[in-house]
């Protein structure tokens, strides 16, 4: 299902109309929470993707970072959300329930959050064949270059890599977008530092069906 | 996208000769974070989108090659525009790019890249990022 297609967006479409403020709460293990003021986006909070507080972690307040961990955050939670099918959604003002205690970001337009959803659905599309953020994957034991240059970010991936896991799993326990960490893991792939694991055969899949067709992941294609 | 100001952040480049537009990209989710325009020549997030999958694969380069460092930055050179790429480490595992559109016919190659090196040394170390 596209997501800005979805139920929940089009419930965002009438809040966004009616310039309304509050909190939309979504319930169920894919549920969540996105805040809303005057028709903005302000924050969102995903049971599927890190929280807010653990994006931001220690970030000053005010800081460049925190505002734009803040923003990731919140498109990355409601991406997920949005493709949610939650059994009850309930909207509530301020003052009905206890207010949280939000990033500040400045707030996004509707139109602006749809975009960017759509833009990275397009990206996990060009994938999707490979991987998904609910694809397990594991450490490649046997390295095709007999050396390799890792970035940071690849290095704290593959010291998680001890079982198998999934991309979901490791942004969760890494604290790190779970979207960010799909196209981090599928650059991963095609290098072949990590395989996907064959659900099936419970054996990696390093040469296999599912590396077959990978490809280049392209931030132009994505662009609709 | 309602980003931080993008003034308080890029202002300096506009300075630059031939300045046309100047962006701050994620490079892991292709997303732009600011962004400055003084006139439409070119679709930003066209050019944004570009710059990101041209580092992305130099990186899959210097990877493969086990190079020693990464990627500093990237000049390209168009008929009519330099596309000017440079990269920014704000953090652990997090990696940006800034990219700076110029107009050839009034820009100073030379210049504009030493200005755009010494722009970003700049902001890492307002923002205690790694230059």
């Amino acid at each position: 299902m596209i997501p800005t297609r979805s139920p929940v967006a089009i419930r965002l479409g009438k809040l966004a109309e009616a310039g309304q403020t509050g909190s939309l709460h979504l319930s169920g293990d894919s549920g969540g929470v996105i805040y809303v003021s005057e028709g903005d986006i302000v924050a969102a909070d995903s049971r599927r993707t890190p929280s807010l507080a653990d994006r931001i972690g220690t970030e000053k307040a005010g800081s460049l970072a925190r505002g734009w961990l803040a923003t990731e955050a919140t498109i990355d939670a409601a991406m997920e959300l949005m493709s949610a099918r939650p059994r009850h959604v309930r909207f509530t003002e301020p003052g009905e329930e206890p207010e949280p205690d939000l990033p500040g970001i400045p707030g996004m337009p509707l139109t602006a959050l749809m975009a960017e959803v759509t833009r990275r659905h397009n990206l996990l599309e060009q994938i999707a064949a490979v991987l998904t953020p609910d694809t397990a994957v594991a450490r490649n034991l046997r390295l095709r270059s007999r050396a390799v240059h890792l970035s940071d970010g690849q290095w704290a991936i593959l010291l998680q890599l001890g079982q198998p896991v999934t991309p979901r799993a490791l942004a969760l326990g890494l604290g790190q977008s779970v979207f960010g960490m799909t196209i981090e893991v599928y650059r991963m792939v095609i290098t072949d530092l990590v395989s996907v694991v064959d659900a099936s055969a419970r054996t990696t899949d390093p040469a296999g069906e599912a590396s077959r067709g990978r490809s280049t992941l392209s931030f132009i294609r994505a662009l609709a | 996208m309602s980003a931080l100001p993008a003034e308080l952040i890029l202002d300096p480049v506009r300075q630059i000769d031939g300045f046309v537009h100047a962006c701050l990209v994620d490079t892991t989710s292709g997303m732009i974070l600011s962004s400055l325009e003084e006139q439409d020549d070119m679709r930003l997030p066209v050019a944004a989108a570009g710059a990101a999958d041209v580092v992305n694969v130099l990186s899959l380069m210097t990877g493969e090659l086990a190079a020693d460092g990464d990627v500093e930055d990237v000049i390209v050179t168009l008929e009519s525009h330099y596309l000017l790429i440079r990269l920014l480490r704000p953090g652990p595992g997090q990696r940006l790019l800034l990219l700076v559109t110029l107009a050839r016919p009034h820009a100073n190659m030379a210049m504009a890249h030493r200005e755009i090196r010494d722009f970003s040394k700049a902001l890492c170390r307002e923002h205690d990022w790694v230059a």
